[in-house]
């Protein structure tokens, strides 16, 4: 059997065992038995791109208000049989400020980077704008947001934080490994962009 | 109860999930979609390679979705029945943006797609050194309709006959695209580790 012969065969064998006379090819062949284990090895690794990334916070909120607008969202009947007209749950002021410094105290933070760069050496510049960021949202701020959801909502919303937390310290990660890199600032901007929208989205939830 | 769906904690379960969704309840959808957002939003974004468009198409199928709770049945599981949906979203998208997502039945190979003997030293196997961005970026370069069979076959699982199904082609040529997907990938993959290597 020629490699011609055996790689013709392999759409209809790759995802089984080669048997009989390819089985025997592919453990003479140096050549075809790499093909094979390179197209075994792509076909194992494109697993990890199922469920890899996570949509902006955003995709809920425009999803939420069409539900709202095709009036696919119901509240609990009261006694008397009579549909309770959707309410806004309005969140206590500090919830909000919280996070509107997440944001703008960001926006600012990038600002005084931006310029204070060229006189500073680029680790520096990381480690502040690390330290600087850190104390906008700590844990305290999310472990108090969790306390006014709902059960069944606190889950949802700690892995939801927990995700653009991680997601936070990658950016910062690679912000400190490339501070004069435009794209990992937006990175890092974008990382609490999305934090703010998970708190203005756990805002609308709290009881 | 489906105690195996059952969720850590206070968290609705799937099943719990999907009987208050029918009802309208908001929590109850919120809860679904964080469930199944990564895999619907993962699946838009590999096979339209835009995140904008696959934020837009996520919105899309989970929209279909629950317009269309009240219709679920449970003969099939509800991730099933979800992913199937947003397969149909991605691919309504892609035709009417007159993009190919069927593969041609039977296409003249070029040079590039058949495999032949090389000479001279052999590359490394890839087998231990692909990682995900590597990946993602290679399968971004797919043409669509190699990329739509070799997401829905190695990304999302789906076997031959059911891709068949979904887009329209037969068993054997869905077989052969996703061949010419890996082979394609392979030199996608080979050619950035070689520059990678040659990188000052």
């Amino acid at each position: 059997m020629t490699c011609t012969d055996f790689q013709n065969k392999l759409p209809d064998m790759i995802d089984g065992e080669a048997a009989g006379e390819h089985a025997a090819h592919l453990k003479a062949c140096a050549l075809c038995s790499d093909l094979v284990a390179d197209l075994r090895a792509i076909s194992t690794g494109a697993k990890v791109l199922c469920a890899a990334d996570e949509p902006s916070p955003r995709v809920w909120a425009n999803i939420q208000r069409a539900l709202e607008a095709e009036g696919l969202v119901r509240t609990p009947r009261q006694a008397g049989g009579v549909l309770v007209p959707p309410r806004r749950r309005w969140a206590p002021a500090w919830l909000v400020a919280i996070a509107a410094l997440v944001v703008v105290g960001f926006g600012l933070l990038i600002q005084q980077n931006r310029s204070a760069q060229p006189m500073q050496g680029a680790k520096e510049a990381a480690a502040t704008t690390r330290g600087a960021t850190e104390p906008a949202t700590s844990a305290d701020d999310d472990q108090q947001i969790l306390a006014q959801l709902s059960p069944a909502m606190r889950t949802t919303y700690e892995n939801n934080l927990k995700d653009v937390n991680a997601f936070i310290r990658d950016a910062n990660d690679s912000l400190a490994r490339n501070p004069n890199n435009d794209e990992a600032r937006h990175f890092l901007m974008d990382a609490y962009q999305q934090k703010a929208m998970v708190y203005e989205l756990a805002m609308d939830r709290t009881q | 109860m489906a105690g195996a769906s059952k969720k850590q904690g206070d968290q609705l379960s799937e099943a719990e999930a999907i009987d208050r969704a029918k009802s309208g309840d908001a929590e109850a959808f919120e809860v679904l979609y964080n469930l199944h957002k990564r895999r619907v939003y993962s699946l838009c974004l590999r096979m339209t390679t835009n995140t904008a468009d696959a934020e837009d198409l996520t919105q899309e199928a989970f929209l279909q979705l629950f317009r269309k709770i009240g219709t679920f049945r449970g003969e099939s599981a509800f991730s099933t029945w979800l992913h199937r949906m947003a397969v149909n979203v991605v691919l309504m998208r892609l035709r009417r943006k007159g993009l190919q997502v069927v593969p041609i039945e039977e296409t003249v190979e070029t040079e590039e797609e058949t495999p032949k003997k090389e000479l001279g030293g052999q590359d490394p196997v890839l087998a231990g050194s692909i990682d995900r961005l590597q990946m993602q970026k290679a399968v971004g370069s797919l043409p669509p309709g190699y990329r739509t069979i070799f997401v829905l076959h190695d990304v999302e699982g789906y076997e031959h006959n059911e891709i068949a199904e979904i887009v329209g082609c037969s068993i054997g040529n869905s077989k052969s695209q996703l061949h010419k997907a890996r082979m394609k990938l392979r030199e996608l993959l080979k050619t950035s580790r070689t520059a990678k290597v040659n990188k000052p």
